[in-house]
């Protein structure tokens, strides 16, 4: 009777999800899309990752991803801010890290340096597939593209000592 | 009867332009995991609700998107929970949409108060605690303020009152039998209308739909009603503890006809793009509106089982007064061995996400059908047109409209977004080829932007 939970929270939009449907205002191309991968997001995320707009602007969206068992970023909660580009399909959303992380390939500013983000990016690559890179980033660092070229030297010189420090980082920052 | 929760909280006015729903999002700034974004939920101005949206963990809680999602979402929130609110004088002032949700809303607020009489019905109906509540009805009334229920605490509430009064059901049943002997048609009298819960059918589409029916209830309202154009909007809620008069037959026949309007939209509202939300308006009413109605409807039958004294009071009622559209009038007795034991309410919510799902599929629309069909341009998702869905620019396969190639090739790098291979001219004299094929205005057109492009 006392109970705080409100049924809102707990079964609209947990258990099937928010109703999406079509928005009538359609802003623009761009909008439309970020729209659809919205809904693509919402209908079938990918697995630990979230992503959705920050607010009511759709271009600025902020997402979280766990870190993947297995590297030395496991149990960590990321919190990534996406930005789209006003022509977004046609270039790529620029992709900031918010939460600290130890990686080679993550600058301490946050900034990824990520092939598909930059020169390989393809209009018909959409942000869970740029998630989905960014999660195989967390396992498969590539030091030869590096930001941060002392954290890749680690990792190709001790890379157990590399670990070490990234799980203390995750542990200090990331949860 | 509310606990310690903050059941009602009313906010100031922020500003009077405001007209119908309003949400804001406010975020909380520090907190990372969890609470991250609450969302307020306003009423022409007045606070109405606040609450999370969980970020949570991911694919925990799918992230809410645009403001109108979570409008719609509130909205049908606000809806199947029957929130209460109940306007000022000022209805002459509405547009018809907010007159519309004003309508539905309004009736949340009757449903409450009706479970409110019933709630104090099932406490064996002390005196003072309904003129407690008649008190804070009346003020409601008068003051006209947004109104808000968590109907499913409540529910929660009133169904364990039900579960321990159903073993006393042969003492409750006598009281409310004891008051039938009044006259029926008598038109409501004075104290009625003040005192009287009328349980009354929740359904606001439904209520929408039967307009006529709604006013010839509300002409068995009480006089002291004040006389609004949105009449039926206020309703006074009267308990039916004080017999079985008039208000008691219009909603006894509503009811039916509510219901058989119920079945038809359990069959076709479907393809309605706009009773969305009727199952959880169903949900309330089967909370809510199960002491009005008695019919052998094998689904109904379940709503039933929670049927205590009221309809006990109405079966020697229709047995004394013939009523055209009552089709039968029969009531679970405690003993009846027919009798449910079950809870209506459980089956209603499990179906709910399956009914979505089927609306949603019914609709035609479904995400993972744009998301993949060829149908329309995956970059701007626009649909394809004719002359779209015959142009192939690569060899690849990977299709786009007109528009998009364009902008790669021009503005772009002028490779294909499915295998980033270069767009070569064989994919333009193919496109030529078939545009040769096209009525001539179309061909003119194109075969103009293709000069410009190669």
């Amino acid at each position: 009777m006392s109970s705080t939970n409100f049924p809102f929270s707990g079964s609209a939009v947990g258990g099937s999800g928010v109703r999406p449907w079509q928005s009538t205002t359609s802003v623009s191309s761009s909008g439309r899309r970020i729209q659809k991968e919205m809904m693509e997001l919402n209908a079938d995320p990918p697995s630990d990752c979230s992503a959705g707009p920050k607010g009511d602007n759709l271009y600025h969206w902020v997402s979280t991803i766990i870190g993947p068992p297995g590297s030395p970023y496991e149990g960590g909660i990321f919190f990534i801010d996406i930005t789209f580009p006003s022509d977004y399909p046609f270039k790529p959303p620029k992709v900031i890290f918010r939460t600290r992380i130890y990686h080679s390939n993550v600058d301490s500013a946050g900034n990824v340096s990520l092939e598909i983000l930059k020169d390989s990016w393809s209009p018909a690559l959409t942000i869970s597939k740029v998630l989905l890179a960014i999660k195989s980033m967390f396992t498969n660092p590539d030091p030869y593209n590096p930001l941060v070229p002392n954290i890749a030297h680690l990792y190709l010189t001790d890379r157990a000592k590399h670990d070490h420090i990234a799980a203390e980082f995750t542990v200090r920052f990331a949860r | 009867m509310s606990g310690g929760r903050p059941r009602r909280r009313f906010g100031g006015r922020t500003s009077g332009a405001e007209d119908g729903f309003k949400v804001e999002p406010r975020r909380r700034r520090g907190i990372r995991a969890r609470g991250l974004l609450r969302l307020r939920v306003r009423f022409r101005g007045h606070f109405v609700h606040s609450y999370p949206i969980y970020w949570g963990g991911p694919r925990i809680f799918p992230p809410i998107a645009s403001t109108r999602e979570i409008e719609r979402a509130a909205f049908s929130f606000l809806l199947s929970v029957s929130v209460a609110i109940v306007s000022s004088n000022s209805s002459p002032s509405l547009s018809t949409a907010s007159a519309r949700l004003f309508s539905r809303v309004g009736k949340g607020f009757e449903s409450e108060g009706g479970s409110m009489g019933y709630d104090a019905m099932a406490n064996n109906a002390s005196v003072p605690a309904m003129s407690r509540d008649f008190g804070k009805k009346k003020k409601a009334n008068r003051s006209a303020k947004l109104k808000q229920c968590k109907l499913d605490a409540r529910r929660e509430q009133w169904l364990s009152q039900v579960k321990n009064k159903s073993c006393l059901d042969g003492s409750t049943e006598a009281s409310p039998t004891a008051t039938i002997s009044q006259p029926r048609m008598s038109l409501p009298r004075p104290d009625q209308g003040v005192l009287g819960i009328r349980p009354r059918n929740m359904n606001p589409q439904l209520e929408m739909e039967h307009d006529g029916l709604g006013l010839r209830d509300s002409g068995l309202d009480s006089p002291v009603q004040s006389p609004t154009p949105g009449e039926n909007m206020q309703r006074k809620v009267c308990p039916s503890i004080s017999g079985s008069s008039g208000s008691s037959i219009g909603s006894c026949s509503r009811s039916v006809s509510d219901e058989e309007e119920d079945g038809q939209e359990e069959e076709k509202g479907d393809d309605k793009g706009g009773p969305d939300d009727w199952e959880a308006i169903a949900d309330a009413l089967s909370a809510t509106g199960n002491h009005t109605r008695i019919t052998p409807d094998a689904e109904k039958i379940t709503e039933d089982s929670m049927m205590n004294g009221v309809e006990d009071t109405r079966l020697v009622d229709g047995a004394t007064k013939p009523d055209a559209n009552q089709v039968t009038r029969r009531a679970w007795r405690p003993d009846d061995a027919a009798r449910p034991h079950c809870l209506p309410n459980l089956s209603k919510q499990r179906s709910f996400p399956v009914n979505i799902e089927r609306r949603l599929a019914a609709s035609g629309w479904d995400p993972r059908t744009i998301i993949s069909a060829p149908s329309s341009c995956p970059i701007c998702v626009e649909d394809f047109d004719l002359t779209d869905s015959s142009f192939l620019p690569c060899y690849c396969g990977f299709r786009i409209c007109l528009f998009c190639h364009k902008k790669i090739s021009e503005e772009g790098d002028g490779r294909c977004p499915g295998c980033r291979k270069k767009y070569d001219r064989v994919a333009c004299t193919e496109k030529i080829v078939i545009a040769a094929g096209l009525p001539l205005p179309f061909r003119f057109s194109r075969s103009c932007s293709m000069n410009a492009r190669t």
